[in-house]
């Protein structure tokens, strides 16, 4: 009932409305991510990752399996209402201002407006944002618009955080700060999936990997035992995906 | 838990239609018109008047359809283009409450234009004739239920099509149908049309909305007043079809992948 999220067999393949060609992206993937543990989420572009999340989030209806949040399969409503979700892309209203973002955020999960900016008090001073509660979004550079999104994602207090590509867009200030923030969630028992590109961050942060590659899982294998062998997740990675190709 | 969202889904609809600054322009080339029309329909005095209050109230019907369709056809689009939506249903957000606010902001939107203009007019033709003529506003009820079933057609139309120019075009077809609705009708029982045109005049006949039925411009211009049947009638039509449009859209919508 509490084990954050389960998914069992999923294969996901999208159909050409012209066509009708079936194109298959992910391929009977299992795998579970418990209370506390971060999971670094890889493959090279296209891959299926960001596939699976959206089939986590309900975005897109799987083509088979399950997917099971908090006891719940992932197609109901309410078990989305744990999950912190902090895309790729910062998708935000361009019109609004950082404040009106945040409570609307928090209006989705039947907080007031009050609350969540108390709730959001405090990550703003740390993120550098509390002058820029009044600045509308389109203001923003890419890397604030991205410390928004870490903002609207934890408002909510998450049990699960599925983070697509964090750090895309940050300075290094600005990444270490997430990634202090990421670790504190993680001591206070958030469940992470975190899919990325920087192989040396998912190190620091995750204490597990998942690497996929021709649709299907390729390794799973914890950092732990990972360093043991004195080998590195970029070494594995390469291993897996091929070297990189000119 | 369903109301605060709703609300603050709605909202931040109307927010964006209104930020948009296109009502600002409605509203301007509205006024610009109507000056204009005055200028032209100064042919004798009462005349002026019957001018003013024809021409004011459809180009009022014509700026509020326009921001509806306009923001229909296009409002969904975007969300999918720009990828706000990935964030909404990444919440614990259904798709019905999140189809329900698009509806309800683009409604409200042509509403707040809709008052406005009745109200502009009326303090328009107060100016220049010295007499209020609060009948008018008797339209804002029947261009509210117009601009309702348009507003649930256009996302009706936005949830099976991904373009806002084709959205729009086909909205735009079905506000022209649904207007001559009538003419329709006589043609398909005055004239022997031919079988394959005769089946497609009597498809859109039963399923386009009977925008006609809402049209009080003429006899508000000649100060004819719609009874409360008619208007008891406009309402319940009006949440009838857009209730109907609604439960198509979601239904289409709701096994939508967003990829």
């Amino acid at each position: 009932m509490n084990i954050p999220l389960i998914i069992d067999h999923l294969s996901i393949a999208y159909r050409s409305a012209w066509t009708g060609t079936k194109t298959t992206v992910i391929d009977d993937i299992s795998f579970t991510i418990h209370p506390g543990q971060a999971v670094g989420y890889l493959g090279i572009n296209g891959a299926g990752k960001t596939s699976t999340i959206k089939a986590i989030l309900g975005l897109i209806k799987q083509g088979s399996g399950s997917i099971t949040l908090f006891g719940i399969p992932s197609s109901k409503t309410k078990a989305r209402a744990l999950i912190g979700y902090l895309p790729e892309q910062p998708y935000w209203y361009e019109n609004l201002t950082v404040e009106e973002t945040i409570s609307f955020y928090g209006a989705l999960f039947d907080l007031s407006a009050d609350e969540s900016l108390k709730r959001a008090h405090t990550l703003l001073e740390r993120l550098n944002l509390s002058t820029k509660l009044h600045a509308k979004i389109k203001t923003l550079s890419k890397g604030l618009m991205q410390r928004v999104g870490l903002i609207q994602a934890l408002i909510n207090e998450p049990k699960l955080l599925i983070l697509d590509e964090p750090f895309s867009g940050l300075d290094p200030l600005a990444r270490k700060l997430f990634k202090d923030i990421l670790l504190e969630q993680q001591q206070k028992g958030v469940a992470m999936m975190i899919s990325s590109h920087i192989l040396p961050d998912i190190e620091a942060l995750c204490d597990r990997a998942i690497i996929i590659h021709n649709q299907r899982i390729q390794a799973d294998c914890d950092m732990q035992t990972l360093s043991e062998k004195h080998q590195s997740l970029e070494t594995l990675f390469t291993s897996i995906a091929g070297p990189v190709t000119p | 838990m369903m109301m605060r969202s709703l609300t603050a889904q709605t909202t931040i609809t109307i927010k964006e239609i209104l930020r948009g600054g296109s009502i600002i322009g409605f509203m301007l080339t509205w006024l610009l018109l109507l000056i204009t029309a005055t200028a032209f329909g100064t042919v004798s005095i009462g005349e002026r008047m019957y001018v003013i209050k024809d021409f004011g109230l459809f180009l009022t019907t014509l700026a509020v359809l326009a921001l509806t369709i306009s923001a229909g056809a296009s409002i969904l689009a975007k969300e999918i283009r720009q990828k706000h939506l990935y964030t909404v249903l990444s919440k614990p957000v259904s798709r019905f409450s999140y189809l329900a606010s698009k509806l309800l902001g683009i409604w409200i939107s042509g509403l707040v234009l809709n008052l406005t203009l009745h109200l502009a007019l009326c303090c328009y033709v107060y100016l220049l004739e010295g007499s209020w003529q609060p009948t008018l506003l008797i339209n804002t009820l029947f261009l509210a239920m117009e601009g309702l079933i348009m507003a649930a057609c256009c996302l009706l139309i936005a949830s099976l099509f991904v373009t806002p120019m084709l959205v729009g075009l086909v909205s735009i077809l079905i506000f022209i149908a649904g207007r001559n609705l009538d003419s329709i009708t006589a043609l398909l029982e005055a004239r022997d049309v031919g079988p394959l045109l005769h089946s497609l005049l009597s498809l859109v006949q039963s399923l386009m909305p009977r925008l006609y039925l809402l049209n009080i411009v003429n006899d508000l211009t000649y100060a004819i007043m719609p009874s409360a049947a008619a208007a008891l009638h406009a309402t319940i039509y009006g949440f009838s079809y857009a209730t109907a449009c609604f439960i198509l859209s979601l239904y289409v919508f709701s096994r939508r992948d967003f990829t």
